[in-house]
């Protein structure tokens, strides 16, 4: 077992060293020249005029959640789809079950309009 | 036979104590962002852990879906609560403090302790707990996390097979039962979020 | 899959469709019609389990383990199940006009509180840690938003989180429990598990179960609100609307007793050193004493209700340990009429608190119902009539409740108990009267306008069944037989 994941290792160390030597490069060997105009956050050259921290919205709360739950379906699917065909004809209508009764949700939540933006 | 098994115990003790380090930091870091990215941190050597114990499915999962969708979910909810800076720490008296700290103290302290009080002096296997030796050969039981048998877990006969018992299949219970449960757990969640987050338009019936 | 399997899960079945129906109407038919639609269909549902349950029951000869084992269908888990439709069928039917004040589309609260009833079900006939622990958070994760659904109200807001929060912690100790347990034994099944906790060839792992055993009784604790782990049923009975409440004080509660009864009776018995039923006996004595003494010094009904029903819960757990101490052949009956008459007065008394609450207003405080018994002379009655049960005046069915339990308590020679919640029982007497005399006082601070039929339907069954209750507790009896 040890032999099939050393490569992630490795994989891993790679790309942690490049990623931080890249950062250190950038910080030992770039130019530091502050300026007050340098610090204040972009806003296409004007003045900032508001605080940075608006209110966000909710429909990108409800889109993750959706996604959260959706996905959970799809951690039910992949072992499902792995061994199915090993299984009697009756896993295949579990499985069918199941979908059938999250595609009941998927159908009430876009009848709802949860994905129409503004 | 004892190489791989110290190889074993020392990369679960760095794993273990850098998951620990990291669910520290998630209590102690003053900002949010920083305590959640702590967090999506400590998921890492946890993965780590599940495929030392030869869980490989369930390291995936935790990553896709732990690290993957419910930090993002986290992220969102932490920008949207409009935190000034003062309002980071909680003014509770330092008597709740250390009574907390005691409880559970007392309780991570109680969980070693009743799990190796009764362990016999000589134990042939020792790394190996009940679960395990049901097996019948070591090859079935290092494929006991992988995904073909969490399939099987599910759909069909459970794996575990105990060969007295092996064509009595109305003592192994079947998960199938769980997992159509699931389905209305999920369809449970996606009306409870409809009910509670859903924003409303004017042009809404 | 033949048919007694089909028979066996029928229940679910028709409550998994009922609920996906009813919020597709709810998805797709415009909102008078939809309303009135919705709620026909969770009614016809509710009834059609409650018919298939009762059916089940009846033709039952031998206990079904469905599934492998994962489901068990047997006396116990369709009693409590029947207990719990027809909590959640009186809920719906005291829902009907009402659900629209406290949220805008009715098909989702009626569909919640379908999933919840499903999870409930699944609950009490599950034989398995993992249908168990799913079916468990169903039924959690439905009352959890159930309680937050009113979502102009603050204070619906306030307790929906604690609950979460709260349900949530003890759902993670319950999941450790879960795994020690599993560790130690290598098994999932209910009656396998206690068998693997008291082999011998198990022993070096026995102590890692019992603290599972431990940890998983730490969530019922929780679930049932009794004694250490209570503090959040005040504050939640308070803040959901009152159906709501309604539904977790009666329906929950049934759901919990259920699993921590079946709990009880398999692997609980693998504990050989007794220290869990000393445990579970202190818990009784604390909880019948703080239930009833804090209700003394309430003056929110709601609030006070539910430190009420912590002290219910109380006599339940008094009447458990009763049919714990001779674990072979329990007699649980004692325990299922307590809760079949707890779960009636409860709806009532909440019914008759919702259909007073008219003009937007809910009925709360003990100023809110002053006089209430003269500018209705017939909710005033059927109020003072739920509260004399619920106190357990004799000539009710609360009083015939406590007497069995007492009785029981008795004969299994658990003294110091039996007279620790006589004693509670007496001073649960002076908050129940105290309503009642708010009832009749003199003062008259509010125009009450007229209430709508459906919760005099409501009412008049209730009056009617509590009578009959009293009078015919032997059929009762044959309805309940031993597991």
């Amino acid at each position: 077992m040890k032999e099939n994941y050393f490569p992630i290792l490795i994989y891993s160390i790679v790309v942690i060293g490049l990623a931080l030597s890249f950062l250190m490069m950038a910080q030992y060997f770039g130019p530091r020249r502050k300026s007050k105009q340098k610090l204040e956050p972009y806003e296409c050259g004007v003045e900032p005029f508001d605080s940075h921290r608006r209110k966000f919205h909710v429909k990108f709360y409800l889109i993750a959640t959706f996604f959260i739950l959706f996905d959970i379906e799809t951690v039910f699917l992949i072992p499902w789809a792995v061994t199915f065909k090993e299984m009697s004809m009756i896993a295949v209508f579990e499985m069918f079950f199941f979908l059938f009764i999250l595609g009941i949700g998927l159908i009430y939540i876009l009848k709802k309009r949860v994905f129409d933006w503004d | 036979m004892t190489d791989p098994v110290v190889l074993t115990d020392v990369l679960f003790l760095l794993f273990s104590v850098t998951a620990i380090v990291f669910s520290l930091l998630v209590v102690v870091m003053k900002n949010p962002i920083h305590s959640s990215i702590s967090l999506v941190l400590s998921f890492l050597p946890i993965a780590a852990i599940y495929v030392l114990f030869h869980a490989p499915f369930v390291a995936v999962i935790q990553i896709l879906v732990y690290a993957g969708a419910i930090m993002v979910l986290f992220t969102f909810v932490i920008m949207m609560v409009d935190l000034s800076e003062k309002e980071y720490t909680l003014h509770k008296g330092k008597i709740y403090k250390l009574l907390s700290f005691l409880i559970m103290g007392g309780f991570l302290l109680m969980v070693p302790y009743m799990v190796t009080r009764f362990l016999p002096e000589t134990i042939s296997e020792p790394k190996e707990s009940v679960v395990l030796s049901h097996f019948t050969s070591k090859k079935e039981a290092h494929e006991f996390g992988s995904t073909k048998n969490i399939g099987k877990l599910i759909f069909g006969k459970p794996v575990i097979n105990d060969p007295v018992q092996a064509n009595d299949n109305t003592l192994k219970s079947m998960q199938i039962v769980s997992f159509e449960l699931a389905s209305i757990l999920i369809m449970v969640a996606i009306v409870g979020a409809m009910i509670l987050a859903r924003t409303r338009k004017k042009e809404e019936r | 899959m033949n048919i007694t399997t089909l028979n066996g899960i029928l229940p679910i079945l028709i409550l998994t469709g009922v609920g996906l129906l009813v919020l597709l109407v709810e998805a797709f038919i415009e909102r008078d019609r939809e309303r009135r639609f919705a709620f026909i269909l969770s009614l016809a549902g509710i009834i059609a389990t409650l018919v298939s349950l009762f059916s089940q029951l009846v033709h039952h000869d031998a206990d079904l383990l469905l599934f492998g084992g994962a489901l068990i269908v047997d006396h116990t888990g369709l009693a409590f199940s029947i207990i719990i439709c027809l909590g959640a069928l009186l809920v719906l039917i005291l829902s009907h006009r009402h659900v629209t004040r406290i949220h805008r589309n009715a098909g989702e609260f009626y569909s919640l509180i379908l999933f919840a009833t499903l999870g409930m079900h699944a609950l009490t006939i599950s034989n398995d840690m993992m249908t168990f622990f799913v079916s468990l958070e169903v039924m959690s994760v439905a009352v959890y938003i159930l309680a937050g659904v009113n979502r102009k109200s603050l204070k619906s807001n306030e307790s929906a989180l604690k609950y979460l929060i709260l349900g949530a912690f003890s759902t993670a100790f319950l999941l450790l429990g879960i795994a020690f347990v599993y560790g130690a034994t290598g098994q999932m099944g209910f009656m396998e598990i206690k068998e693997a906790l008291l082999s011998e060839a198990n022993a070096p792992f026995q102590s890692v179960g019992i603290l599972g055993l431990i940890l998983i009784m730490v969530g019922f604790i929780f679930k049932i609100g009794a004694f250490p782990f209570q503090q959040w049923v005040p504050d939640v009975y308070e803040g959901a609307p009152s159906i709501v409440t309604a539904f977790m004080a009666t329906c929950v509660k049934t759901a919990a007793f259920a699993i921590l009864l079946r709990g009880l009776f398999t692997f609980f018995q693998a504990d050989e050193s007794g220290f869990l039923m000393s445990a579970l006996t202190v818990i009784t004595v604390l909880t019948m004493i703080f239930g009833n003494f804090m209700a003394l010094i309430q003056s929110n009904i709601k609030r006070l209700i539910a430190y009420s029903g912590i002290a219910h819960t109380g006599y339940i757990l008094l009447a458990i340990l009763a049919a714990l101490s001779d674990p072979a052949k329990p007699d649980i009956t004692p325990i299922l009429f307590y809760l079949l008459v707890y779960t009636l007065m409860t709806v009532g008394a909440f019914a008759v608190l919702i259909g007073a609450s008219r003009g937007g207003e809910e009925v709360e405080t003990f100023e809110d119902i002053r006089g209430l018994g003269y500018k209705h002379k017939l909710l005033g009655l059927f109020m003072a009539f739920f509260f004399f049960s619920l106190a357990g005046i004799p000539s009710t069915a609360g009083f015939m409740g406590k007497f069995f339990i007492f009785k029981a308590a008795i004969s299994k020679e658990l003294y110091a108990l039996a007279v620790i919640g006589i004693l509670t029982a007496v001073v649960s007497v002076y908050y129940y009267l105290k309503i009642v005399v708010y009832l009749y006082l003199k003062e008259e601070n509010r125009r009450y306008e007229k209430y709508s039929i459906q919760w005099n339907y409501l009412l008049a069954s209730f009056l009617t069944f509590l009578l009959v209750l009293f009078l015919g507790i032997f059929p009762q009896f044959g309805f309940k037989l031993l597991k």
